[in-house]
């Protein structure tokens, strides 16, 4: 996602592109949404995870194995 | 004070002992509703004919006769979940859930459905099809959520234990906000058929009471075995600096602080440690995401674009802004869940509980939910993940326990967290701050909502 004035085009013709419609008004709430929550997705986006180890058949009742 | 204001192991005992009328007690629980429910709206459905019917059919178990209430979240054999909103995306039907067979095999009574925040997707309790549950202390003020009418409900002594579900701190932020003590119990071991989210890896259900006891004995019938009370002494105590504590307002961080003071003192003195936890700075995010895209498989383009405006603004657009998520995001996010378990892993090999404030601020008013915290002013929805995810994303047990109030008698929640099936310790540990406090936080209940008896 994207900050900035293109935000609401970019949610807007993402959303049309799936077949989901959207008005003005939610375009805005969304819009307000992402600006609180889009640094912590560039911040997750940019983080170096290569190296963590997923974990198969995870079992979250459990410590990683 | 009757035996209603009294905790569920009192009630239980009682019954058991047949000092007590089962019928009477689940008419009074009824009468109360009727009383106290109206200011507070946190029960949203009553069915008397079925909670006798429930009563009637009760095996002899720990709860045997005891009134409690379940969040709209749960399908019962009578009545399909309506998860607070006007409009499902997916179709409900009435059925045995797991909570219901666990609180029937425990021989409870269910005496209502308690309120939620809006398809469960809000902290704060403030938006329902049913109207907002209020928070007894203030009933201007936001009880908290996704929770709401559990905490209310237990809050304003209508009943002794709700059962309420946690997928992103839904247990624990009612918890804080009322005043109540509230057990996310690892992910797994409560019971959780015929939740809607049939796949989910973050939400389970867990008990909302007035104390740890009473929790112990409501989340005992949710795993279907008792948890037996044991020692806190010596507990370490695990500090993560930075965040957790530095954001909160200054009357939460110092009593939060005062609590776990009075936890080392009570458990003779054990280490308090600081520990850091990788990954900690992606876990808001991350919770979110992953709790959040768990649902996308109802969002269709037909499901979505059908909502009508009875369904809360927010709650259509934030819909449409999920599907908006890039997908390496999520899959992101599940390398910062494999990062965080593995440092939690390693940090609970020196710390038994890791400790920090459960919201950073007291409860919101339900016309204004943002939060003013020492880095900025941000909704009470932004603010309080970042307290309250880490136990869903990791699968920890977690619990939020009343340490105190503000200087307007809000409630102030203090959270634990404790390594993979350690939900024990975490009640060990809150019993033992009860009994250093002399319960004086578990103990109180909203002046409108204490019982009076007249004198002879």
């Amino acid at each position: 996602m994207q900050g900035g004035d293109g935000f609401q085009t970019f949610a807007k013709t993402g959303l049309e592109r799936l077949g989901i419609e959207v008005d003005d008004v939610e375009l805005a709430v969304i819009e307000a949404a992402d600006s609180l929550y889009h640094p912590h997705l560039d911040a997750l986006l940019a983080a170096d995870v290569d190296d963590v180890e997923p974990e198969p058949e995870i079992d979250l009742s459990e410590p990683p194995r | 004070m009757t035996l209603l204001d009294r905790s569920l192991r009192e009630q239980a005992a009682a019954i058991a002992a047949r000092d007590a009328d089962a019928g009477e007690l689940l008419d009074e629980a009824l009468a109360r509703i009727e009383d106290r429910n109206p200011e507070l709206n946190a029960i949203v459905a009553t069915f008397p004919e079925d909670s006798r019917r429930m009563l009637d059919g009760a095996p002899a178990g720990p709860l045997h006769g005891v009134p409690v209430v379940v969040k709209d979240e749960w399908p019962l054999p009578w009545r399909a979940e309506r998860l607070g909103t006007a409009q499902l995306l997916v179709p409900t039907h009435p059925g045995e859930s797991g909570p219901y067979r666990a609180l029937r095999d425990a021989g409870a009574v269910i005496a209502g459905v308690a309120n939620m925040h809006e398809y469960g997707a809000g902290s704060t309790g403030h938006v329902s099809a049913y109207g907002p549950a209020r928070n007894p202390w203030d009933t201007d003020r936001c009880p908290g959520g996704s929770s709401s009418g559990s905490g209310a409900a237990v809050a304003a002594r209508i009943v002794a234990g709700a059962v309420g579900a946690d997928g992103v701190g839904s247990i624990r932020y009612p918890a804080a906000y009322c005043g109540v003590t509230g057990l996310k119990p690892t992910f797994g071991r409560s019971a959780m058929e015929g939740h809607h989210v049939r796949d989910t890896t973050t939400i389970v259900s867990g008990p909302l009471c007035p104390d740890a006891a009473d929790c112990r004995l409501l989340a005992g019938a949710l795993f279907g075995e008792p948890l037996s009370a044991g020692d806190a002494d010596g507990i370490r105590i695990g500090i993560v600096p930075g965040a957790p504590w530095d954001d909160c307002q200054p009357g939460v961080r110092a009593a939060c602080e005062r609590a776990l003071a009075g936890l080392r003192e009570a458990t003779g003195g054990g280490e308090v440690r600081e520990v850091a936890i990788g990954g900690l700075e992606h876990v808001l995010i991350s919770s979110i995401l992953i709790g959040q895209t768990e649902e996308l498989p109802s969002l269709s383009p037909a499901r979505v674009n059908g909502l009508s405006e009875d369904v809360s603004l927010i709650a259509r657009a934030l819909m449409k802004y999920r599907l908006l998520v890039p997908a390496a995001a999520v899959a992101r996010a599940q390398r910062i869940r494999n990062q965080t378990r593995r440092s939690l892993a390693a940090a609970f090999e020196h710390v038994d509980v890791i400790a920090w404030p459960t919201v950073p601020a007291v409860a919101p008013p339900l016309d204004n939910t943002t939060v003013e915290l020492p880095s900025g002013t941000y909704p009470a929805d932004y603010a309080n993940p970042r307290f309250g995810g880490l136990a869903n994303l990791t699968g920890l047990p977690a619990i939020s326990m009343p340490v105190g109030r503000d200087g307007d008698g809000l409630p102030i929640g203090l959270q634990l967290h404790a390594a993979w099936g350690r939900d024990g310790l975490l009640l060990d540990a809150a019993e033992a701050l009860e009994r250093a406090t002399d319960r004086r936080h578990v103990d109180a209940v909203p002046k409108s909502h204490r019982t009076e008896i007249p004198a002879p």
